[in-house]
């Protein structure tokens, strides 16, 4: 996991609950909290964090990760904004991200392992994309189509059919955006 | 990174430290956010370098694979195609298109990258489509030799595409070019479908790419300049004998799928043009080769195809021939385009041509239909020169009978079957045999072979030098027989002498040693040359046979005033002998005027010290009249046919065979 994920959650968790909570998770796991944007870091420690933040807030460990990934959107979008077109949809950009984000990301990133989506654009209003991934983090995905939406002043609907989480092969979202 | 490298203060103060008051931790709280923004900026430093870097990657592995492509492709436009198609895969690019320069104009090419249905008006607007300098995208690249950027190719009406990449949903384009040294051999044109800022760094790679390509095109220009030198005459740019033979080849292949209309091959040499390199230098002839070149090309079809075999030789192959009828408005035009004068250093020449023709059968083959028109050119120069023949049938036959008698020849000194026969020469005055002329017969076995047939094949083939040879031993062995016969009062014998032996530097050398093998008595020997071997290079002729009289041989100058008689040479030629041509005898009597001419020749001849003899004696009116003129000798069939050297020795012996011209009254002198 590239560090720039743990600068994005220390930077959301501090903003939202104060930087002795950020400290606290840090000695629940742990962990010395030393996360370069470029640097590889072990994917349990993301693991580990969120189940620590789960236990400090009272909150299953999903929110966490699906609330995480919200708020770190627009932070990604004030750090990469050319990547963002004002004038696109929600829509088009979740579908710019294995042509166009995730090259993108590559380039800053060498070595990053970035997840192959598939998605079924067939039906206008509901767009079905399918996550395949050891991390399982469908979470963080649904999180972040929320930020996009807010990002483009959209409602968005995510249901989740199938999740890896819950034994399936993979993870199958329906996502409906709505103006 | 491990988390081992750091270490990890404690959580919480040691109770032995004093707790920290307000502006401490206020100190503290500051140097962490610098801490922080500082380890942010570096980040961000190392994401830009880290992004650069792989453009850096990225831009080099494109170059190595263009390199790579360029370096392997023997065609240009294999090279061109992968160069589109990484440029496309590196870059946003949906469309790239190759342009061509056709000599002063870019002409588009058929090779293009992302041939998408959707950029279908844009292939449509750029198909067939010439631009000139500074017109389009393509022109204004080659106009400044400079990569072209557009922003918006849909709104900027000037380019002629404009609406075609509108339709296409084409936006943005890049143009660069190919340059090979300081010219613009191509332009490569790149386009986008979404709108993009002018990128410096990615505009100078595809520059770069353009360089590259830019050596395939100098690589294959140098290739194909080999070919052409190779392949063409350097004095007249004309194809030479491989082309020719090529495009021929392909023509009568042409023919044979499509017949009704022929090809035809017209073989052309020059009349005459020897003797203007000989007199101006070859410097001269090569200008007058050129023009040649010029005026011919400017007479023929544009499908035609003329070139150069070599020295003044020119062919000429022409295609969808309908009949000799069109054959000969093509020699035709050929002659009458060397009509006009030449002109060289001030002067004017006149340069004919002989032509001939050969049109192509069905089955015919490049080689043989060249050969046959070479064949029919050689029959218009024995037929004067300056015209043209056609080869048929008639002659074909004549050919196929020199062949045989070339082969024939090749072993007839072999097989002894050459022989010499003996004509005596006649003292007029005394009738006594002072000479014989060795004449050479072909012995074959189906019969005898006249000289007129194979003498000049033997001269064409150069088997002349080891004929000639044979006849200067032959004759000069038999002389010695006679001269050693105490029966006999030996005649001198006259041996004839070729161009190709006149030429040659060791001639002296030869007739020297068969003197000595024979130990022949040099003044017996009469070396006969005709005025005209001196036409070609007279200097070294005239050379030649003063050193042959040098070894005490007699120079004879024979058919005198048959051809092109040159009386400034007359004055130069060390001969002792002066044979007036049998075509003036035969007419002596019945022409007055021939007798007139006959009259001045014998007193010239006397004047300048010379003796004469008149050839083909048959009569004896003849005879009595050339007596009357004062005519020194005479030979002809009136007093002996050529004749074997058994036969001629007893004529010999009987030194009183023609005895009575001695007695005889009335005679002159």
């Amino acid at each position: 996991m590239k560090g720039v994920v743990f600068n994005l959650l220390e930077t959301v968790v501090a903003r939202d609950h104060g930087e002795d909570v950020w400290d606290a998770l840090l000695d629940d796991t742990g962990l010395d909290g030393v996360y370069t944007s470029l640097g590889n870091y072990d994917d349990a420690d993301l693991t580990a964090l969120a189940a620590a933040a789960a236990v400090r807030l009272s909150v299953p460990e999903d929110e966490v990760i699906r609330w995480f990934g919200r708020n770190a959107l627009p932070l990604l979008a004030d750090h990469y904004p050319q990547l963002f077109v004002p004038d696109d949809d929600a829509r088009s950009f979740v579908l710019t991200l294995n042509a166009i984000i995730h090259p993108e990301v590559r380039k800053l990133y060498p070595g990053a392992i970035t997840p192959e989506f598939s998605f079924d654009a067939a039906d206008p209003r509901c767009l079905v994309m399918s996550y395949c991934s050891p991390r399982k983090l469908c979470a963080f995905a649904e999180g972040l189509l929320q930020g996009t939406a807010d990002f483009y002043s959209e409602r968005v609907d995510i249901a989740q059919p199938e999740c890896m989480n819950r034994g399936d092969e993979q993870c199958r979202l329906e996502i409906t955006f709505d103006r | 990174m491990s988390p081992g490298n750091h270490v990890r203060p404690l959580a919480e103060p040691d109770p032995g430290e004093p707790v920290a008051d307000a502006a401490q931790i206020a100190r503290l709280e500051r140097r962490l956010w610098r801490e922080r923004c500082a380890r942010r900026e570096a980040e961000t430093i190392s994401e830009l370098v880290t992004r650069e870097l792989y453009d850096k990657q990225q831009g080099l592995m494109l170059m190595e694979h263009v390199a790579k492509a360029s370096n392997e492709a023997t065609e240009v436009d294999q090279a061109i195609m992968v160069a589109l198609e990484q440029v496309c895969c590196h870059g946003s690019w949906a469309l790239a298109h190759a342009w061509l320069l056709a000599g002063e104009v870019l002409q588009s090419s058929e090779l293009w990258w992302g041939d998408d249905e959707r950029f279908v008006p844009f292939h449509e607007a750029s198909r067939g489509m010439i631009l000139n300098r500074g017109e389009g995208l393509p022109g204004r690249v080659m106009a400044t030799a400079e990569s072209v950027w557009i922003d918006d190719f849909g709104q900027d009406v000037s380019l002629p595409r404009s609406r075609g990449a509108r339709s296409a949903g084409l936006v943005s384009a890049l143009g660069v070019p190919v340059l090979a040294g300081d010219s613009v051999v191509a332009v490569l044109e790149f386009l986008t479908e979404s709108r993009l800022e002018p990128e410096r760094e990615l505009i100078a790679l595809v520059a770069q790419i353009g360089t590259q390509l830019g050596r395939v095109f100098e690589r294959q220009n140098a290739a194909r300049a080999l070919v052409y030198q190779a392949t063409h005459d350097a004095l007249t740019g004309l194809p030479g004998r491989a082309l020719i033979l090529d495009q021929l080849n392909r023509a009568l292949s042409r023919q044979r799928r499509s017949p009704g209309t022929r090809a035809a091959v017209f073989f052309l040499d020059l009349d005459g043009f020897k003797s203007v390199n000989d007199s101006l230098g070859h410097a001269a002839g090569d200008l007058v080769l050129r023009d040649v070149a010029q005026r011919l090309g400017g007479v023929l079809r544009p499908h035609d195809t003329l070139g150069r075999l070599g020295g003044d030789e020119f062919v000429i192959v022409c295609e969808g021939v309908a009949d000799e009828h069109a054959i000969v408005t093509i020699a035709e035009r050929l002659r009458a385009a060397l009509l006009a004068p030449f002109k060289l250093a001030g002067e004017q020449f006149l340069v004919s041509a002989s032509i001939g023709i050969a049109l192509a059968d069905a089955d015919d083959e490049a080689q043989r239909l060249i050969g046959q028109a070479d064949a029919a050119m050689y029959r218009a120069k024995q037929l004067g020169r300056a015209r043209y023949e056609i080869f048929s049938d008639e002659l074909r036959q004549r050919i196929d009978r020199r062949l045989v008698i070339e082969g024939a020849l090749r072993h007839a000194v072999a097989r002894s079957e050459l022989v010499l026969h003996y004509q005596p020469e006649i003292d007029l005055r005394t009738g006594q045999i002072v000479g014989v002329e060795a004449l050479l017969r072909w012995q074959r076995p189906d019969g005898m072979v006249m000289p007129d047939e194979f003498i000049p094949l033997a001269e064409q083939t150069g088997l002349i030098v080891s004929i000639g040879a044979w006849v200067l031993d032959e004759a000069v062995r038999q002389s010695r027989t006679w001269q050693s016969d105490p029966a006999i009062d030996a005649p001198w014998t006259a041996v004839n002498l070729s161009v190709r032996q006149l030429m040659d530097p060791d001639l002296k050398t030869t007739i020297a040693d068969v003197l000595g093998a024979h130990g022949s008595d040099p003044a017996k020997l009469f070396l006969e040359v005709t005025e005209s071997l001196l036409l070609d290079d007279a200097d070294t002729g005239l050379r030649m046979l003063s050193e042959l009289c040098s070894l005490g041989a007699q120079i004879a100058i024979d058919d005198f005033g048959k051809g092109y008689a040159s009386l400034s040479y007359l004055r130069r030629f060390p001969a002792s002998l002066l044979k007036i041509d049998r075509s003036f005898i035969a007419t002596i009597n019945e022409d007055p005027r021939t007798r007139v001419i006959v009259t001045a020749i014998i007193e010239m001849t006397h004047a300048l010290g010379l003796q004469v003899v008149a050839e083909g004696i048959e009569t004896e009116e003849q005879l009595n009249t050339l007596r009357e003129l004062g005519c020194d000798l005479g030979q002809g069939y009136y007093f002996a046919r050529p004749q074997p050297a058994a036969e001629l020795g007893d004529l010999l012996r009987r030194d009183t065979a023609f005895a009575a011209l001695a007695c005889e009254p009335g005679r002159g002198g």
